[in-house]
């Protein structure tokens, strides 16, 4: 199986060369970094590391990364997408079991959640507001998660040919979510390690900024009624 | 005027422009004209078109500048991930 493991970054030269060592260590070759317009050293540090880099000259969000990403991956003949965190809060030992069912062809896509699994370190502020998140992205996209806000994703080319990201910024989470209700993606939750350090903790969203996704989630639904 | 002077506005729409405004000027002092039409449309007072007629015009062009504003977001992405999907750095 030609597995494409793809790790959005922006300004995460600091972490970033670690967890493509260590995903190349555990056997993922084909790790692709997209540099999302980066100030940093991103992309020279994941290119040294092994990965290969993919550039966005102009910063346009998570969203976009995985976008290009996915259509990477797709034209280079992956056969399993992995999406996958540059700050070190996901466990490359947990691929392996978000693969299998895929593998085993009992389902199209796998999600990560860190509520059937572990979240280590998760300050109580976060904890409130994925668990909210759960119902906003019930009522937007009709799916019930129990962590919709989980960037760990798996998919098989025919997933990752169906799910179209328009959303640049952060609204791509619930996007996708919505993509595999609409499209009727087989998808299964597996329960995944998040750890929470201190970088990462500073580098993830603020529960705040969390609030404002909500409304604009909300407003590009209205608008696309 | 000044979009004329620095050459953003060809000069049909110059003109095109330059009329819309004319006209609507004309209409705004025509005290005639705004009270009849304020009549067929049940307003008591001429001027509550052009403040009505106004809002409803000025809503119109934001929601179709946002509309335009996403589109062209969308394209900025669309040429972003096709440059950096098509010049990849690897190692050989």
């Amino acid at each position: 199986m030609k597995i494409f493991v793809i790790i959005p970054g922006y300004n995460e030269g600091s972490a970033i060369g670690k967890v493509i060592k260590d995903l190349i260590k555990a056997g993922y070759t084909n790790v692709i970094v997209v540099d999302d317009g980066s100030k940093d050293d991103t992309g020279k540090v994941a290119y040294d590391s092994g990965a290969t880099v993919l550039t966005h000259i102009i910063n346009r969000g998570q969203g976009a990364a995985l976008k290009t990403g996915n259509l990477y991956a797709l034209e280079n003949d992956a056969e399993i997408i992995v999406h996958f965190d540059a700050d070190g809060q996901m466990q490359v030992s947990d691929i392996k079991a978000m693969c299998k069912p895929i593998v085993d062809n009992k389902v199209d896509m796998t999600i990560g959640s860190r509520f059937l699994g572990k979240a280590e370190n998760i300050d109580s502020g976060k904890k409130i507001m994925l668990k909210l998140a759960r119902f906003v992205v019930y009522i937007l996209y009709g799916l019930w998660l129990t962590d919709s806000q989980n960037g760990f994703r798996v998919m098989n080319r025919k997933a990752a040919k169906k799910i179209e990201i328009n959303s640049d910024r952060m609204e791509h989470a619930g996007e996708i979510l919505g993509e595999i209700k609409k499209k009727k993606i087989r998808f299964k939750e597996v329960p995944v390690t998040i750890k929470y350090t201190d970088y990462s903790m500073g580098k993830g969203q603020h529960w705040t900024r969390s609030f404002s996704l909500g409304v604009r989630m909300l407003l590009r639904w209205i608008l696309k009624r | 005027m000044i979009q004329r002077k620095n050459k953003n506005f060809s000069f049909n729409e110059f003109i095109f422009w330059g009329g819309i405004w004319i006209v609507l000027i004309a209409v705004s002092f025509s005290k005639p004209i705004l009270t009849y039409a304020a009549g067929i449309l049940g307003f008591s007072r001429g001027v509550d078109i052009l403040i009505y007629g106004g809002i409803i015009v000025l809503f119109y062009m934001l929601y179709r500048l946002y509309a335009k504003v996403d589109k062209q977001q969308q394209e900025i992405t669309e040429l972003v991930n096709r440059i950096a999907v098509d010049n990849p750095k690897k190692k050989k």
